[in-house]
């Protein structure tokens, strides 16, 4: 099975915004359509669904595409601040421009503050040189700042109460200013011809004509409106530019699927063809998990393609996923396409990617829970849809939900067989559900799958008593004999051997509030697993098999399959949806209740309460442990101890350093001929070794994660170091106080001792310690 | 001085080894120095701290198991691990220690070699 070419997926022709992308500006560039083609394809997404990652874009590439964009708008950012710095005194015009006034007010206003500077200028003196002009880059004085003339001095001029007329039949001498922005032709304008100054052929000498200053400044004006234009185009380009990316983003993030609005229905007020069809579809949607908000945004075909096409590529991912999530592997149709790699070093990325190929995107993601992997899908027609985990893990839920409905339609089917419900559901969850699982091993479709399912019933039929053969049918063989059920007996054992491991340790018979043990009993365990079979079946058929959540609930308290807590609550949350399923039948939710309560339980902690600690402890130290395991490499590769590398416990690489270090002092010594003059010890000397005797003696202080630390504050503050590694004090001062510090994010005592205990260990490693210590 | 004995008593006490390792080990403490003898008396007992480490995480493990409180198990383990120390030892290395650096300070000079 397989999703339709729509699954899902993009439509250009419908996608939002320019294909052709931006404005073509006037004296600016041309905006650049980033991430389009001619046709209005995605390249981005074009290349992407190459198919698989090997064929798509690697993560550095993505990194380095993410960074020029960034420095692009950067450059053009801060382009746009000088700009803006070199003109922070804004003219009139420009404040005109801004406000909307039309261009011929601004013109006339900027003559008529020119001519009044023009004045100005011809009273005070004939020497000044220039012409006060205001505006320009830099140059000019503001308006209000210049000095205004005495009304005595300065003969009346006639003021202009209307706004000036443009008059179109410019002279041919007049020079022509052509305006390079779109919308605004200045060439059929003059300049305002009623204000100008009173020339006197005393002014005219040193002082550019009237005409002249009012044209410079004219085409002064004109370039600064022409700049403010192309930056507002500018703006608006970027901010266009911005809204494509968020929408390829989007697009990136959840395959395209909320952005058509019906707007028929609402012109109407009645439903439309469309809105009826979704309105059938929304109790499928629900269950999928969109919000009636959500469903509301939807077209009908995007609706349809939810809640059809998952049902068709619910298998595909499922089989991916249960693959491990690996990528680049043939024949899978789900592959690991991109990941969130904001934050990440490109050392980090390479890390990752060596992670997920190695040991798949499932472990990657535990050591890298931040990243926000996406998986591409591409169907059979080679079209291609990108999803991220959380809409995966939404269809792996809708996918349980929907194959447990499947298993109740399977009732329907029968009745039309000439079952009744009754028999039908007489038949074990199990044979329901091999009926089902055959039904799909023989290739069930769409189109076949009730037909499919029939025929298993009628298999199943045959071979249950609960069905009469049909006439002159062969009898059915005998049914296989029940054999013992190994795999209870074994988990029986299992249970009761580790209970009894536990129960041995002295350490954990008794706590100080009183409480009694209230360990799972084995007739818990068992009646849990029964339960659990049903449910870890529909797991192990939806999920990964080394999902911790489907080992949970037979291995009810194995450490290394839990890893979180928000896995438990998952658990509920599916566990509720099996139940919706199971309505009808109520031991089947008796049983799911259980399984719900108990893992409630757990999560509250009412009865388990060590183990939600536990769950807790993981889920906030996830990152911790990563931490760790690099802290531990940093300190031990200098021995070439890649604690990480070779799947090493610290305490592991620790022993191992440990006891090469005591070999070498044996080895060492046994060369010698003989015992070689001691070396006189300082106070200095004893004094450090004394704070290590006192650091050895952490037992007897309670294992008091803090006095150990002082006590190691104190000998680094105490020993000489580094003369043998060349080290300074202040460096291997300042790596120990970054170690210190480190610890401070680490949560227990156990994890704190550990450290402290490497902690030491680097000390000596780059001192010798009392080598050095007790050398002079 | 850490006497020889001592300290193979001490080494043969904390740290399993096999017939080989101590008789190459025996074979070096005549010709060790007191420095050295420290450093694998610390790093002796830097094991011991990695396999308390260790026998935490399995008291952790245990508590789980048994529906213990966790925290409450641990902390019992490593009063009990306490208690099994010999202080008394513990002081008698601070103070003979502590009688060096007295000694060393007193002496105007390094006091020369047995």
């Amino acid at each position: 099975m397989s999703p339709g070419p729509e699954f899902g997926g993009v439509n250009p022709d419908k996608a939002i915004g320019s294909q052709e992308g931006g404005f073509k500006l006037a004296g600016e560039r041309e905006k650049k359509s980033r991430g389009r083609d001619e046709d209005g394809e995605d390249k981005r997404r074009q290349k992407r669904s190459g198919g698989g990652r090997g064929k798509g874009i690697e993560p550095q590439e993505e990194l380095r595409m993410i960074r020029e964009d960034q420095e692009r708008r950067d450059r053009e950012k801060e382009e746009q601040r000088r700009f803006e710095e070199e003109h922070r005194e804004q003219t009139p015009v420009e404040r005109g421009v801004e406000e909307g006034t039309p261009l011929a007010e601004a013109l006339d206003d900027a003559a008529r503050r020119q001519q009044e500077e023009a004045r100005a200028a011809a009273q005070e003196v004939p020497e000044t040189p220039e012409p006060r002009v205001e505006g320009g880059p830099g140059g000019g004085q503001d308006v209000a700042e210049t000095p205004k003339p005495e009304p005595s001095v300065v003969p009346e001029q006639p003021v202009p109460t209307e706004p000036p007329r443009i008059i179109k039949d410019l002279s041919e001498d007049q020079p022509v200013v052509r305006d390079m922005s779109e919308g605004v032709d200045t060439s059929t304008m003059r300049p305002f011809s009623g204000t100008e100054p009173p020339q006197t052929p005393e002014q005219a000498e040193p002082v550019a004509t009237p005409e002249q200053t009012l044209e410079e400044n004219r085409t002064r004006v004109h370039d600064r409106i022409e700049q403010l234009q192309g930056l507002a185009w500018r703006i608006q380009g970027q901010d266009d530019e911005l809204a494509e990316l968020q929408r390829e983003y989007v697009e990136d993030l959840g395959g395209g699927r909320f952005w058509e609005t019906p707007t028929a229905a609402e012109e109407t007020g009645q439903p439309s063809e469309d809105q009826k069809y979704i309105q059938i579809l929304t109790p499928l949607l629900h269950e999928i998990g969109y919000s009636d908000e959500e469903i509301s945004l939807m077209s009908a075909e995007q609706a349809s393609e939810l809640s059809g096409e998952i049902s068709g590529a619910r298998h595909d991912l499922f089989e991916s996923i249960r693959l491990g999530d690996t990528i680049n592997e043939a024949g899978n149709a789900w592959t690991l396409n991109q990941i969130n790699l904001e934050g990440l070093t490109p050392e980090q990325v390479t890390q990752l990617q060596e992670k997920v190929n190695r040991d798949g995107l499932r472990a990657a993601y535990v050591d890298y829970p931040f990243i926000e992997p996406t998986f591409k899908f591409t169907n059979q027609d080679g079209v291609s849809n990108i999803f991220t985990s959380s809409d995966v893990r939404g269809m792996i839920n809708s996918y349980v939900i929907s194959e447990a409905r499947t298993i109740v339609r399977g009732e329907e089917t029968a009745a039309k067989l000439g079952y009744s419900p009754e028999d039908w559901r007489k038949l074990s969850f199990e044979e329901r559900w091999k009926a089902l699982e055959r039904a799909e091993t023989e290739g069930a479709t769409s189109e076949n799958a009730d037909d499919l399912l029939a025929a298993s019933a009628r298999d199943l039929s045959r071979s249950s008593p609960l069905f009469p053969p049909e006439p002159g049918t062969p009898p059915p063989p005998e049914p296989p004999k029940p054999q013992p059920d190994d795999e209870d007996k074994f988990f029986e054992e299992q249970f009761a051997r580790r209970m009894k491991e536990a129960k041995a340790n002295p350490f954990v018979r008794g706590n100080e509030s009183g409480k009694p043990f209230q360990p799972i009993s084995p007739e818990d365990f068992i009646k849990l697993k029964d339960y659990g079979d049903l449910f870890l079946e529909l797991f192990e058929k939806t999920l990964d098999p080394k999902d911790p959540l489907a080992k949970a609930v037979i291995l009810f308290g194995e450490r290394e399959n839990f890893k979180s807590v928000e896995d438990t609550i998952g658990a509920i949350h599916m566990i509720e949806g099996l139940k919706a399923s199971f309505a009808k039948y109520p031991e089947e939710v008796k049983g799911l209740n259980e399984i719900e309560e108990r893992l409630k339980r757990s999560v509250r902690g009412e009865r388990k309460r060590s183990l939600f600690r536990f769950f807790r402890q993981t889920y906030a130290n996830s990152r911790q442990e990563r931490f760790d395991r690099e802290f531990d490499y940093r300190f031990l590769k200098k021995e070439d101890k890649v604690v990480n590398g070779e799947g090493l416990t610290p305490e592991d690489a620790v022993k191992d350093y440990l006891n090469a270090r005591q070999t070498a002092l044996v080895e060492t010594a046994r060369a010698r001929p003989a015992r070689p003059a001691e070396t006189p010890t300082t106070a200095e000397e004893l004094s450090a070794l004394d704070a290590i005797a006192q650091f050895m003696g952490f037992e007897a202080e309670n294992v008091d994660p803090d006095k150990m630390m002082g006590n190691l504050k104190k000998m680094f503050e105490q020993l000489k170091v580094g003369e043998k590694t060349g080290e300074s004090f202040e460096q291997v001062q300042a790596k120990a106080n970054k170690a210190l510090e480190a610890l401070k994010f680490v949560g227990s005592n156990k994890k704190k001792i550990a450290l402290i205990a490497l902690l030491l260990m680097l000390y000596i490693s780059a001192s010798g310690v009392l080598g050095v210590a007790t050398q002079k | 001085m850490i006497d020889d004995l001592a300290f193979t008593k001490f080494v043969f006490a904390n740290k399993t080894m096999t017939e080989e390792e101590k008789n190459r080990f025996l074979e070096a403490v005549p010709k060790m120095t007191d420095k050295e003898k420290a450093e694998y008396i610390l790093l002796v007992k830097m094991g011991q701290m990695a396999d308390l480490s260790k026998d935490i995480g399995k008291v952790e493990e245990d508590a789980l198991f048994s529906g213990a409180d966790m925290e409450e198990a641990v902390n019992t383990f490593l009063q009990a691990k306490a208690k099994d120390v010999d202080e008394s030892k513990i002081e008698q290395i601070r103070a003979r220690l502590k009688g060096q650096i007295e000694a060393s300070n007193q002496a105007s000079s390094p006091e020369p070699k047995e």
